[in-house]
């Protein structure tokens, strides 16, 4: 009984952590030393910081884009734009995970609006939120297959902050800082995300 | 008919996206992709005999800037008075090589601070993020210009 209840109470505090007041984080690792050795052209630098950070700049920009290729792309130039210009990472304005995200970010958009596809826009913006928590939505059994199709069907904002929040776990002012608006902004679209893939994948809320 | 919490099935999505990685050939090839961009960097300082440390494309922006500082300069060389030079950490984008930068600071020369604009897509070329969506907006800036003329540093302001 108790295993069976496990993973859910870790799920729930995992998100308490993501959502409510959170407890002193331990210092992030001083990326200066590193940054250092990479603007003097250390070939091992690059492989450690590769190494530590590509992972996560690729889960972000494949779960924005759903398709490999334009992720290894995206994952490729935000590497390559720290190198060109390593003096364009402030660590007073967030992790270097966060600002190669952002690259990652701005490649995808820039690549998605030169194909002349219509990005699925902002319109949903202005709908009133849900306040539903997510624990409270239920929603159909369904596969990993129908919930990221589900996630492709949200708009751009909307697949951003539940992809860097839900989905890859992160802080709400990291994942503000990476979108570009303000904790308040992220967090009407996570909530209008959640709503509206609930409606996707059956709600019987 | 069986029902999850959306928490639980998002929760499932992100154990499976966290196992997601490109291949290690896929990783292997990058990496050679950015250690021959690395090099390639570090031989143009070579050539440049360090005066200049950055890529091709910075300096053809830079340059451009320069033509357009200049005049600016000049206009506000009459009513603006000199400053200390300002350290790296306020935000300012050196636009000079590493050696001039510290020159300048250890001199402790006079230097100007010049607010002027210019084209969001300018971003770009120094190596910042920008939305193309507003590459005709102007962006606010301000640049540190030494009493010779040379333009030492940008920096953007919000």
């Amino acid at each position: 009984m108790q295993t069976a209840v496990l993973p859910a109470m870790l799920a729930e505090m995992s998100w308490l952590t993501r959502l409510g007041a959170r407890a002193a984080l331990p210092a992030a690792e001083d990326d200066s030393p590193l940054l250092q050795r990479l603007a003097q052209g250390d070939g091992q630098a690059l492989a450690r910081l590769y190494r530590r950070e590509s992972g996560a700049v690729y889960r972000y920009a494949l779960a924005l884009a759903g398709d490999e290729a334009a992720a290894l792309d995206a994952m490729q130039e935000a590497f390559s734009a720290l190198l060109a210009q390593p003096a364009g990472f402030d660590p007073a304005r967030g992790s270097l995970g966060a600002y190669l995200a952002g690259i990652a970010r701005h490649h995808l958009l820039t690549q998605w609006r030169r194909r002349c596809e219509p990005l699925p826009e902002q319109t949903e913006d202005d709908e009133p939120g849900h306040g539903a928590s997510p624990d409270a939505l239920l929603v159909q059994a369904q596969d990993q297959a129908a919930l990221w199709q589900a996630v492709a069907r949200l708009s751009w904002n909307q697949r951003e902050a539940l992809v860097l929040v839900d989905l890859q776990e992160r802080r709400i002012a990291e994942a503000a800082a990476i979108a570009g608006v303000s904790e308040e902004q992220l967090r009407q679209r996570l909530h209008r995300a959640r709503a509206r893939l609930a409606g996707f994948l059956g709600s019987t809320r | 008919m069986s029902t999850h919490t959306l928490q639980q099935l998002l929760h499932e999505g992100a154990q499976a996206l966290a196992q997601r990685r490109p291949s290690p050939e896929q990783d292997a090839a990058v990496l050679r992709q950015l250690t021959r961009q690395l090099r390639a960097q570090s031989e143009v300082q070579l050539v440049g005999g360090g005066t200049l440390a950055a890529p091709s494309r910075w300096l053809a922006g830079s340059g451009a800037l320069l033509t357009l500082l200049a005049l600016l300069f000049a206009l506000s060389l009459l009513r603006l008075e000199p400053v200390k030079p300002t350290p790296v950490s306020s935000g300012y984008l050196p636009l000079v090589s590493p050696e001039e930068w510290r020159q300048a600071r250890a001199e402790g020369d006079a230097v100007w601070i010049v607010p002027t604009e210019m084209p969001r897509e300018r971003l770009a070329l120094l190596g910042l993020p920008y939305d193309p969506a507003r590459a005709g907006d102007n962006v606010r800036a301000e640049v540190m210009v030494h009493r010779s003329g040379q333009v030492l540093a940008v920096r953007f302001v919000q």
